[in-house]
């Protein structure tokens, strides 16, 4: 096999022999040895808080990650030159450290053999100066730019470079979860786009209108964060914060709700009203609505009782409330709330309004634009850049069709998509971790995106591409971007840091521009009337909007609320499942005008009557992109978030669906407790049974107290259950991806699961959120069964795996209570393939046929002992982190040594509501849990 | 019936029964045993084919999940296991008890037993994640110094069949080698007397070699009768070790031992049955044999339901919600249920009917039922492993289980394997004991002399 067949293999994901991969390195190295450069040598700064460069030891990078042009700050772990894990950035205001499964899994991606590695010409291999040439001769004239939305400067230099030299550049800034509404909003209720920014560690109340900002909003880590602050303060002397939620379907958000009303999103509009309505005869506002509009209103909502405590809730805290309304709903509502948080006296207290970070915030033109544009001929070049139209447009807009007709059409991605069969030129996009770049966060915070690989395979990055068309033949993204920065000092501080300090924006003072346009808006909005079932479409919440149904660990996500894996489902309620006669897995077709979307239903708990819930993001028919081809159902052709006149037929077709959980009471077992504040204030010793020492003949463990004895505490009041820390377990510990079809025959391999639990018999939905890993029993009833020790304790109280010994009886999941273990029932880890170089070289992959399952991250316990051996000094309080507890945003996972009785960890277990799950079997377990305290009106 | 029926009917010869029980191996095999042969060899060879498949690809093959970890292969491992206590009931404890009408059937008995003790041990190896390592359940002389775990039943349970395997060979050999000489004597060809010859042992017949020959032989039983309980209360352990609701039981060792006897004596009739009528032999095997079989599978059985009432009643009285659930809602409504209810069927309903002398002595009714013994049996292991495993303490993971075509297949083959074995036993090998038949038969004539 020559070497450019075997780099075809490579970049086409093909397995490699060894002998390849071997003869691979070889030329490698005689590159290197040449000095055939692609291009000059690059400096990249390692992070200030690295404490050394030594073999071995990984490094860390300070680097950023957008979705839709709002940055999260990122540090990139580096291992011999490899991008092996992403943490979060602690000085970054998005993150503070944590981050969300999508920035914990982007990773894999960059190693994903399916990526897309070399230019393509209608499907055929190319390079980059045919490109070239194509641009030099064709680029002309009416040129549309399909873009996602975008806040980086360095990229808003590049189109006003392109726009400078084609005057009729016109840019689309396309997502399926574009945010156009609430800056509309904004604009009709304070007369300019702006952006809401929430400071939650400072509400009291917390009203959330179809928002699910604690888990799928780009700012969701920072205020899941600052939210938990004053969620978790449930003991003797602090006050808890009390959240209102109105949505259509359950999220993690509704999850956490202390008062929560399931309704249609386009009822959303009517309990705005009605909320308003309530707050100016409550006297706490004053907003003129008309008396038609409030009885409209008032029709529409059947239950006022959510208004009602919302409203008293609101009343009683002035100045320390925060509104939040989600983003697919209509501006006039956003523009509502905007001004009743003014009226609140919030602005300014809560909640403070800036100019917006992406670029053309009410957007520029649509994609409804570019077609209507095409069909008048009136196109020379559209390029699609990080977006997929195709995918994401309704059938009736014809747009595949449509591009066909266009000169020169591009579709640069990193992945093909559905747009590419449709253009001219398949372009690969650089992974962010082979990109130089700029970003801003939600708060306007600048940081840098830097690379810690060179391209792995013929790449360019979405802003060198840019460059090219503004007529850059060469770019270097890494100059583009240090032109957007002053001094080298302060440019290497920034690359150090990864953040521009003191950048976010300032404030704008905000006055009401007058309410006619805005009851104009929603009296409209009210006057339709509403449908017997309409659909409401959500992103996803692994893949989003399908911009990572590429991703195999978000794929294989479990679902927050279904535990739904590898595709989405008809979400609907028990009720309007019977109306419509379908069961669960039961195939039903909805269809919109042209658009037909086969989805499985899935009868989901706390979802709205009279609706449907379906995620994007799925469908995917991109022949070249294996992982998510066929994935689910595509429900973005119903062309509307809110589809209110969609027909629903049953079909008698089932499709099982692959869920990782399928039991959801509690059924009266010792486990995931919860009870409301009132009811633990007056019982606070109700949990006292089920810790402590069990009775037993057996001896006690003996554990020596001269080595730190490690345990871990999490508090299910803040679990939000947005599986963060799922994904930085899989990418720590090296856990393999299974399939569908495994998944189903319940092998899913994640040590760290989220078990969540219902209660649909109380007047308030409740929900309590466990996340479940290995509980490190002191009395573990996995290690007496193993008939090889290949399970056994360790001094410092871990229950140790041996996978080299493990034979695999299985004895030893079979009599784990917990059911936290996981066997390799086939050969998962494939080793020849790129993937493999995400792989942590500190954690051993398991072969086939041993069990495996959490160590507590031991490999950091072990990498810190080492350290402090290395520095002669103790292990210091809060120096171990696992995963799990790093990527929480809540930081709901506190981990540690029984010792260092100083940490939150420590003090945790002394609290009334600590718990062992399952205390009766007496396994004494070193994973204690906190109950769940919601923080309900009182006497509701 | 009663005891006074005759174990032998009509006292034939000395020469008939050379003739008759040493007879069969000369015989050429029919066409119907040569159909049988066949089908057997290729289920057998179907066995094997899985057997690599499943070394070569991974357990995964299988059924089992989190948290039904153990399914198919466990099951089918405590099954065959079960089915080989009938012979070592018969041959040792019936023997050191000195019943007569143990003599026409032990030879039987102790193959099956052997056969079914190859299924079994197939299993716990096969069922390994690494089944290359199986080995390491054995206190071997490793440099590594790693000796088992002996807090955990399963080195036990690979101590204990081992054990049960060597001692019921050794006893089903000791009591085959003055037939194994009688065949030489009367060997037709001079292939067929070396062959003989050589598992004769040099086989006289003089009275010091019985004298000896009489001692070794009482000795192995009172060898193997312990093993009729330790075997199966070790296997029993596997279970009650755990703390799975459903298998933390105290009852589970005698429990066990009963329901080994019970499907034992119903493989031995589902066996015996067709055999006799095959060869003609139903003066050497006669009613009053199948009544005692039949008998004492009523006896395990009664024993058994005792079991299942003890099971459930514990599960109430203990007030624990996971055995309350496990007992009064997963089993009888759970996923797999179905099984729940064919064992309840098959070895409590259908039992009752041997209580009837009428169906006793019905061969065809026996055989049935023996049939449906079997099947009971095979699912009540099913609803002890598969089903409390479904249904553990976290609702979280409880999840169903259904078998795959693999397991399927593996359990189709091990009936192949064991029927292929013994259709090679019924030819090559005297089924009935030929010496000690002439023994009883001398005692038979001497107290129709005497009386």
């Amino acid at each position: 096999m020559s070497t450019d067949d075997t780099l075809t293999q490579l970049s086409t994901g093909t397995e490699l022999t060894r002998r390849d991969a071997l003869k691979l390195f070889g030329a490698g190295i005689a590159m290197l040895q040449a000095g055939c450069l692609q291009r000059a040598g690059e400096e990249i700064r390692p992070s200030v808080r690295t404490p050394e460069t030594s073999p071995g030891t990984p490094r860390l990078f300070a680097t950023s990650m957008t979705i839709d042009g709002y940055a999260t700050g990122l540090l990139a772990v580096s291992n011999a030159g490899r991008p092996t894990k992403i943490e979060g950035n602690p000085a970054h205001p998005a993150s503070l450290g944590a981050t969300l499964a999508v920035h914990q899994a982007s990773v894999i991606e960059l190693y994903d053999p399916h990526r897309l590695g070399a230019p393509k010409l209608r499907g055929a291999g190319t390079t980059w100066d045919q490109f070239r040439t194509e641009l030099r001769t064709k680029l002309a004239g009416d040129i549309w730019l399909v873009l996602p939305p975008d806040g980086s400067p360095a990229v808003a230099a590049q189109l006003a470079a392109i726009r400078s030299r084609f005057p009729r550049t016109r840019v689309v800034h396309h997502s399926l979860l574009d945010r156009r509404e609430a800056y509309r909003g904004a604009a009709l209720a304070f007369g300019n786009p702006l952006e809401q920014q929430l400071a939650l560690d400072r509400a009291d109340v917390v009203v959330s209108l179809d928002a699910d900002f604690l888990a799928s909003m780009p700012m969701s880590v920072r205020w899941s964060h600052d939210f938990a602050l004053r969620r978790r303060a449930v003991e003797p002397g602090q006050q808890p914060v009390r959240l209102f939620v109105v949505e259509p379907a359950l999220t993690p958000t509704g999850s956490m709700a202390d008062h929560r009303s399931a309704m249609r999103a386009s009822d959303i509009a009517a309990a705005a009203v009605a909320l308003v309505d309530q707050c100016n005869q409550l006297g706490i506002a004053s907003i003129a609505l008309p008396a038609q509009l409030r009885q409209t209103a008032s029709a529409r909502l059947g239950d006022r009782r959510w208004i009602e405590l919302a409203a008293r809730a609101l009343q009683r805290q002035p100045r320390r409330s925060a509104i939040v309304v989600g983003d697919r709903q209509p501006a006039a509502v956003h523009a509502l709330l905007y001004r009743l948080s003014l009226a609140l006296g919030n602005v300014g207290a809560t909640t403070s309004f800036t100019k917006p970070v992406v670029a053309a915030p009410l957007g520029e033109a649509t994609l409804a634009d570019l077609a209507g544009a095409i069909r008048a001929n009136q196109v020379d070049a559209v390029l699609s850049i990080e977006t997929d139209p195709v995918h994401d447009a309704p059938p009736e807009l014809g747009l595949a069709g449509l591009l066909r007709q266009v000169p020169l059409s591009v579709h640069a991605a990193h992945y093909d998509g559905e747009t590419s069969a449709a253009c001219r030129w398949q372009l690969p996009l650089s992974h962010f971790l082979e990109c130089w770049g700029d970003a801003r966060a939600w708060d306007g915070t600048r940081s840098t995106i830097q690379p810690l690989i060179r391209p792995i395979h013929d790449t360019l990055s979405r802003l060198e591409l840019l460059a090219m068309l503004a007529g850059e033949d060469f770019p270097d993204d890494r100059m583009l971007v240090r032109r957007q920065f002053g001094s080298d000092a302060d440019w290497h501080a920034v690359l150090s840091e990864g953040v521009v300090a003191n950048s976010a924006e300032p404030a704008v003072s905000v006055k009401p521009a007058g309410d006619d346009a805005i009851v104009r808006e929603l009296t409209t909005l009210l006057a339709q009337p509403a449908t017997p079932i309409e659909i409401d479409l959500a992103p996803s919440p692994s893949i989003g909007d399908g911009r990572f149904a590429n991703n195999p660990w978000l794929q294989e996500l479990p679902h927050p609320i279904t535990k739904q894996t590898w595709g989405n489902a008809a979400l609907m309620s028990a009720a309007t499942a019977k109306e419509l006669g379908v069961r669960s897995e039961q195939v039903i077709s909805i269809s919109r005008g042209p658009a037909l979307v086969e989805i499985p239903a899935l009868v989901s708990p706390g979802h709205a009557d009279g609706c449907i819930t379906i995620e994007l993001g799925y469908g995917q028919r991109a022949a070249g992109a294996p992982i998510s081809h066929g994935i689910g159902a595509n429900a973005a052709v119903l062309g509307s978030m809110i589809a209110r006149d969609a027909a629903v037929i049953a079909r008698s077709r089932r499709s099982p669906l692959a869920r990782t959980q399928l039991e959801f009471d509690r059924n009266h077992r010792e486990t995931a407790f919860r009870t409301d504040l009132a009811d633990y204030r007056k019982h606070p010793d109700q949990f006292a049974e089920h810790r402590g020492v069990q009775p037993s003949l057996l001896d006690s463990p003996r554990l020596p107290l001269e080595l730190l004895q490690w345990a871990m505490t999490i508090d299910t009041t803040i679990c939000t259950g947005c599986s963060s820390c799922v994904i930085a377990c899989q990418a720590e510990n090296n856990i393999p991806t299974v399939g569908a079809s495994e998944v189903r025959r319940g092998r899913e391999m994640h040590w760290l699961r989220i078990d969540t639990y219902y209660d649909e018999s109380q007047p308030e939905l409740e929900v309590v959120h466990q996340p479940m890993l290995c509980q490190h029993c002191e009395m573990a009833p996995c290690e007496y069964v193993c008939p090889v020790f290949a399970t056994s304790h360790s001094p410092d109280g871990l229950n140790e795996m041996t996978y080299n010994r493990c034979i695999g009886t299985r004895f030893c999941s079979n009599n784990c209570p917990y059911k936290v273990r996981r066997f390799n029932w086939f050969a998962y880890d494939k080793p020849i393939t790129t993937t493999a170089l995400q792989k942590n070289p500190n954690v051993t992959v398991r072969e086939r046929g041993v069990m495996e399952k959490c160590t507590y991250c031991v490999q950091r316990i072990r990498a810190a002992e080492i350290q402090s051996r290395v520095d002669k000094r103790p292990i210091a309080p809060g120096e171990v982190k696992t995963a799990c507890q790093q990527a929480c945003p809540t930081q709901a996972i506190q981990f540690g040594a029984l010792q260092h009785t100083d940490t939150e960890m420590v003090k945790w277990r002394s609290l009334p509501r600590a718990y062992a799950t399952l205390h009766e079997l007496g396994t004494q377990p070193r994973t204690i849990y906190l109950a769940k305290i919601t923080n309900p009106e009182e006497g509701t | 019936m009663s005891v006074s029926d005759p174990v032998l009917v009509g006292l034939p010869s000395e020469a008939e029964l050379q003739r008759r029980l040493l007879g069969t191996p000369a015989r050429r095999g029919g066409r119907a045993w040569r159909i049988a042969f066949t089908i057997t060899g290729l289920l057998t060879l179907y066995l094997f084919t899985m057997i690599g498949y499943t070394i070569a690809e991974g357990i995964g093959l299988w059924g089992n999940n989190i948290p039904a970890a153990w399914a198919f292969g466990i099951i089918n491992f405590v099954w065959w296991i079960g089915i080989g206590h009938a012979g070592t009931v018969i041959s040792a404890i019936l023997y050191l008890f000195e019943q007569p009408w143990r003599t026409s059937i032990n030879r039987f008995a102790e193959a099956m037993t052997l056969f079914a003790v190859i299924q079994a041990a197939l299993f716990p190896v096969l069922h390994l994640g690494r089944p290359w390592f199986a080995y390491w359940l054995f206190p071997y002389p490793s440099v590594m110094n790693v000796w088992p775990n002996t807090r955990s039943a399963l080195p036990w349970d690979a101590a204990a069949v081992t054990t049960y395997f060597t001692v019921s060979l050794l006893f089903w050999f000791i009591g085959l080698v003055p037939d194994f000489a009688s065949l030489r004597d009367h060997a037709p060809t001079r292939r067929r007397r070396v062959i003989y010859g050589l598992f004769a042992l040099g086989w006289r017949g003089d009275a010091t070699a019985w004298r000896h020959y009489r001692l070794a032989y009482l000795l192995l039983a009172g060898l193997a009768t312990p093993l009729v309980l330790s075997v199966h209360s070790i296997v029993s352990s596997d279970f009650a070790i755990g703390l799975v609701p459903g298998w933390h039981s105290t009852i589970f060792p005698p429990f066990f031992v009963a329901g080994a006897i019970f499907s034992g004596f119903a493989m031995v009739l589902t066996l015996i049955i067709p055999t006799r009528a095959v060869f003609g032999m139903k003066d050497i095997i006669t009613p009053r044999h199948l009544d005692n079989c039949a008998k004492l599978m009523l006896t395990t059985g009664l024993i058994v339901g005792y079991g299942y009432i003890i099971e459930f009643f514990i599960a109430w009285y203990s007030g624990d919600p996971a055995e309350r659930y496990q007992f009064f809602v997963a089993r009888p409504t759970g996923p797999n249920a179905a099984v729940f209810w064919t064992m309840i069927l098959c070895n409590i309903g259908v039992t009752q009917l041997l209580w009837w002398r009428r169906i006793r002595r019905n061969v065809a009714a026996l055989f049935a039922i023996s049939i449906l013994i079997n099947v009971g049996m095979w699912c009540e292991r099913f609803v002890i492993i598969v089903q409390s495993l479904q249904r553990e303490f976290l609702p979280s993971k409880w999840h169903g289980y259904s078998p795959t075509w693999v397991d399927l297949s593996i359990l189709a083959g091990t009936i192949g394997f064991f029927s292929f074995l013994f259709l090679l036993f019924l030819r090559f090998i005297p089924f009935v004991s030929a010496s000690e038949m002439k023994e009883l038969r001398r005692e038979l004539s001497h107290e129709e002399h005497t009386r």
